[in-house]
């Protein structure tokens, strides 16, 4: 369960945030909203890379700014266009996020395999396609042991065969390890494709149960 | 016509002065800030171009590292993907192109192509046609052979049509955190590495040719150790514009802030390592033991004052050399009154408040 306390985020005198109290349930949880709503906002502000006034509360106990650390642990995040120093191999990124989030090198590789993006594993990132390092930050995002997991337009970019199963290994994660995720989305998914538990609507600097 | 030289100023001469203001208020202290006459410094320099052809090779290397700073910011700036529509320029006729960056040559080597002018019109008054010749020769070799590589690089034509390949190693050393902005440096800052550790030991090798105490003193080798550290803060200030480009993600790692700071300090101590090799040449005359703590910690605890004053706020270029100015200013007279490793534990301690206190709240502006 992720909590907001009087959780306010503004770029100069921008209020791009105002939320006095908000809770997301656990599950697989649809964020909507139009460009410019908040929603990517409110993904980095969760995982810890956006500074903001309030508080944010995992699971009744962890707060981001009293226990970040423990906090981050269990909060990984994977960005609309991921950016990553181009010298780096998709290897070499995966051994930094496995020892940062303490993840197995070994399901990241088999993730990599099945998004067909291994046989670029040992190659440096600046030689992929915007749609090979969207699914590496997928699996980065897939690493260790979280408990919620941001996904913001996961599927932009990636072939239609792999949007299969970048949904296929949401379902698994949510249902056998208990992960909630929480994504944005401006593509529609198909009946069977990903079921989600809650919708929400990002209007108006705020959130707000989707319909409600 | 004139929207083209309009764009290219705009776009790479306006921008390569504003990226690097830092570099020329240093080189304009160190050349203009002196407490000596001027004018007489600076005949004595072009004289010895002009009159000694060591002096001339000196000066020519000189002029073709700016030159090579020169390429190396125009060349990645035309290759920017936010720069590609400058693509466009190559649909006008080769020659025209040509001319066109010629024009841009000519404003960012400006500077060096003043001071060798003068020293040209020198040459020339003391009959010394050869160097004048040479001098004029470079010049031009300089200006045009470059506008012809920029004139390549914009219509997007390989340097070597042959397609040599380098044989590979194998050898792939790991990339820990606190590695990535020295390879950052090492794949794309190269010139500017290199530029700035041959400034740095230049300095200390001047110092430890020229200056030998009658009595042992740290403080004179703290001084200039901490002008030699200072040179790096060009670097510093790249090093933060890659962590805010390319590691924003790191901040979602679980690390605590004194592990960030550990990893900061570890990359500015690879980072001064060749300074402070090289500062054991001193042993025992100019440096002992237990002060050579006090230049390691002075080295790291200096730049990471540095990189922590950059997350006070979002501040360019202008803004951030003034701090340094004014760090060195402050530290040039607390030295002096000789405070011992309780400079470096204070240094330590104020970038880790800084680090601490605005880490987390740091927040990249886009205009």
């Amino acid at each position: 369960m992720l909590q907001f306390e009087k959780l306010q985020k503004k770029y100069g005198s921008f209020t791009a945030l105002d939320i006095d109290s908000f809770v997301i349930d656990d599950g697989i949880v649809w964020l909507q909203g139009e460009n410019g709503s908040g929603k990517t906002t409110l993904l980095k502000t969760i995982a810890g890379l956006l500074p903001f006034m309030g508080d944010i509360i995992l699971n009744n106990n962890l707060r981001i700014k009293k226990q970040r650390q423990e906090f981050l642990h269990l909060v990984n995040y994977g960005e609309t266009e991921p950016l990553y120093p181009g010298f780096l191999t998709g290897k070499e990124l995966v051994k930094l996020y496995c020892y940062a989030k303490k993840g197995s090198i070994k399901q990241c590789e088999e993730l990599l395999q099945k998004l067909h993006v291994f046989e670029a594993y040992n190659n440096p990132v600046a030689t992929y396609s915007s749609g090979m390092v969207k699914k590496l930050s997928l699996v980065l995002a897939f690493t260790g042991n979280p408990k919620w997991i941001l996904l913001d337009e996961p599927l932009v970019a990636v072939d239609v065969a792999s949007v299969e199963t970048v949904c296929g290994i949401i379902k698994n994660k949510h249902e056998q390890e208990g992960v909630s995720f929480l994504i944005t989305s401006h593509q529609a998914f198909y009946s069977g494709q990903l079921t989600f538990t809650a919708s929400l609507l990002a209007a108006g600097h705020s959130i707000k149960k989707a319909g409600a | 016509m004139k929207i083209v030289f309009t764009i290219l100023q705009k776009v790479i001469v306006n921008h390569f002065y504003r990226v690097n203001a830092g570099f020329f208020l240093f080189m304009f202290f160190v050349l203009f800030g002196m407490p000596v006459n001027l004018a007489q410094f600076h005949l004595a320099i072009i004289t010895i171009i002009v009159q000694n052809p060591f002096g001339l090779a000196g000066g020519m290397l000189v002029w073709l590292l700016y030159n090579v700073k020169c390429m190396d910011y125009a060349i990645k700036q035309m290759r920017n993907p936010q720069q590609q529509f400058l693509f466009c320029i190559t649909n006008l006729p080769a020659s025209a192109c040509f001319g066109y960056l010629v024009y841009v040559q000519v404003l960012v080597y400006m500077p060096v192509l003043a001071y060798s002018l003068v020293a040209a019109v020198i040459a020339v008054n003391g009959h010394y046609y050869g160097s004048a010749a040479g001098i004029v020769f470079f010049t031009v070799a300089s200006i045009t052979l470059t506008a012809a590589v920029y004139l390549r690089v914009l219509q997007r034509k390989p340097f070597i049509q042959s397609g040599i390949v380098f044989p590979k190693t194998g050898i792939r050393p790991g990339k820990p955190l606190f590695t990535l902005p020295l390879y950052y440096l090492l794949y794309n800052r190269r010139q500017m590495l290199v530029a700035t550790k041959i400034f740095s030991l230049l300095v200390l090798y001047i110092f430890f040719k020229l200056y030998e105490p009658d009595q042992y003193d740290i403080r004179p080798l703290l001084l200039c150790f901490m002008l030699a550290t200072a040179a790096n803060s060009s670097i510093v200030f790249q090093i933060k514009v890659f962590e805010d480009s390319f590691t924003g993600f790191a901040k979602n790692f679980p690390f605590s802030l004194l592990t960030r700071f550990g990893i900061l300090l570890y990359t500015y101590l690879f980072l001064m390592l060749p300074e402070l090799v090289f500062v054991c040449k001193g042993w025992p005359l100019h440096v002992h033991l237990f002060d050579y703590l006090q230049l390691l910690l002075l080295g790291v605890g200096l730049l990471s004052l540095f990189h922590g004053a950059l997350y006070t706020d979002d501040m360019d270029t202008e803004a951030y050399f003034k701090i340094v100015f004014a760090v060195l200013a402050i530290l040039f007279f607390v030295i002096l009154y000789n405070p011992g490793i309780l400079l470096e534990c204070v240094l330590l301690a104020v970038s880790f408040g800084l680090f601490a206190s605005y880490y987390y709240d740091f927040e990249k502006k886009y205009d």
